[in-house]
């Protein structure tokens, strides 16, 4: 594996392997609420990110995991601040910086009610880092990320060399164990086999939003049939009530 | 060992960067990624909430050139092989609009050039290099590999046409509340109008002329 790194640098399912074993002792040790410890993922790889994204002081990046239950999704990030002095930002991630976490679970529907809370507020310190987080429900995870002014520097607005990369992990891969096959045809087997467990997993998923939104539209049709009648008969009872007013006082006026 | 490791190369060179992230009125945002000279990249997006679901997407070679620029759409895919290495960059722009902010997932496929077992037909070492069994494995992989992306198409496009109908439910409720509110107040205004009209002028208090 170690001769070819330099193919497989940014290979997916490398990264997920890092982040499986990771996943195995944290699933086996997890308390809930726990905050988690940033961890420098250097197991197989030299840390590999290559998207990155410019952030200033106070600015928010969000982003947004639309995952099945039992997921564990890992961000893999690293902050590289604009040195005024050199005039350029930095080569290596810069230890100092202050980045807050805030992780929201958004409400699937209007009537959803057990999402909308902070499930995770933490500070990410050391200029670079993995944040983990297992979600037991199903759903849209919100991600913010957002800067804040170092120490001593608060009223200096930075700029910064934001690097990011996102795993998820689903449960079924977890239990499978990951072996270092020799052989080539097992290796691809082995491959693709958890990429079908990958996508079972998420068909299922996928399942269960379409029965929502088969609910929300049966609801939909069921409140314009009834919100009709009401307004039909709404306006033949307001016509009655005026009919009938106006004829008595018209009566009673003595114009008719 | 050699075969595992041009199997490797053939399945392990190409990666995937996929992402959903917010972006608010009047904001750009740029992702940046440095890429190899003569390597083939997709980059597909697609809006998934807010307004008209349309967004600006233009993409910028290191040395400033534009590749690729198209506004207000809302799903695009864009293929290109770079002429030079260097830092290539792609933004989303939603400065048009004025009080929508959108969600955009995007999703930059890198691929190698020794990913192409199809495309180098004449290449014979890599073609006796690997057995029916492994092409045919190598074909699965390719397969699944699109399931995936279709399935993940449609989990987009659910994820739209999910949120349209929820805004659609919550609209009919409102609006024939409001509909039948309407209906009673005129109902009342017009009764009250019409007798108000015929009221004695002596009880409206004006002059009276004898």
């Amino acid at each position: 594996f170690k001769a070819v790194d330099g193919f497989v640098a940014s290979d997916r399912s490398l990264r997920s392997r890092s982040h499986a074993e990771h996943g195995k002792q944290w699933y086996q040790r997890r308390v809930r609420g726990l905050l988690i410890a940033l961890q420098i993922s250097c197991l197989l790889l030299t840390p590999s990110l290559s998207l990155y994204n410019r952030i200033s002081t106070w600015e928010r990046r969000c982003f947004i995991e639309d995952v099945p239950d039992n997921t564990m999704i890992s961000f893999k990030w690293s902050l590289h601040a604009y040195d005024f002095e050199k005039d350029d930002y930095d080569e290596e991630p810069t230890k100092d910086s202050k980045l807050y976490l805030f992780i929201k679970k958004l409400k699937m529907t209007k009537t959803d009610t057990s999402s909308g809370m902070l499930r995770r507020e933490q500070e990410l310190k050391n200029g670079q880092g993995t944040v983990q987080f297992y979600a037991e429900e199903f759903g849209e995870y919100e991600w913010c990320f957002e800067m804040h002014p170092n120490v001593g520097q608060e009223w200096e607005m930075t700029t910064a060399k934001f690097y990011i990369d996102v795993t998820r992990q689903y449960q079924d891969e977890e239990k499978e164990k990951i072996e270092d096959a020799q052989d080539a045809i097992i290796h691809s087997l082995q491959r693709n086999l958890r990429k079908v467990k990958q996508i079972k997993t998420e068909q299922r998923y996928y399942k269960g939003r379409e029965h929502t939104f088969r609910e929300i539209s049966y609801l939909t049709s069921t409140r314009v049939l009834w919100y009709g009648a009401l307004t039909a008969l709404t306006v033949i009872s307001c016509g009655c009530f005026m009919m009938k007013n106006m004829k008595s006082f018209f009566i009673s006026k003595k114009l008719v | 060992m050699l075969t595992y490791l041009v199997f490797l190369a053939l399945f392990g060179a190409s990666s995937s960067i996929e992402m959903t992230f917010t972006l608010q009125e009047h904001e750009v945002q740029c992702f940046h990624e440095v890429l190899k000279k003569d390597q083939k990249f997709s980059l597909e997006y697609q809006v998934i909430s807010g307004g008209h679901f349309d967004i600006d997407c233009n993409m910028m070679s290191p040395n400033s050139k534009t590749l690729y620029k198209e506004t207000r759409k809302q799903y695009d895919t864009f293929h290109h092989r770079t002429v030079e290495a260097g830092e290539y960059t792609f933004c989303f722009s939603n400065e048009f609009s004025t009080f929508a902010h959108k969600t955009v997932y995007f999703d930059l496929d890198l691929g190698d050039d020794s990913t192409d077992i199809g495309a180098e037909e004449g290449d014979g070492a890599h073609a006796t290099a690997l057995t029916q069994l492994e092409s045919s494995a190598y074909a699965i992989h390719e397969s699944l590999r699109l399931v995936v992306d279709y399935q993940n198409h449609h989990r987009l496009k659910e994820r739209i046409g999910r949120e349209i109908a929820e805004y659609l439910c919550e609209r009919v409720q409102n609006w024939s509340i409001g509909q039948t509110v309407l209906i009673v107040v005129v109902a009342f205004g017009q009764v009250f109008m019409l007798r108000k009209l015929f009221d004695k002028p002596a009880n409206r208090g004006g002059k009276v002329g004898i």
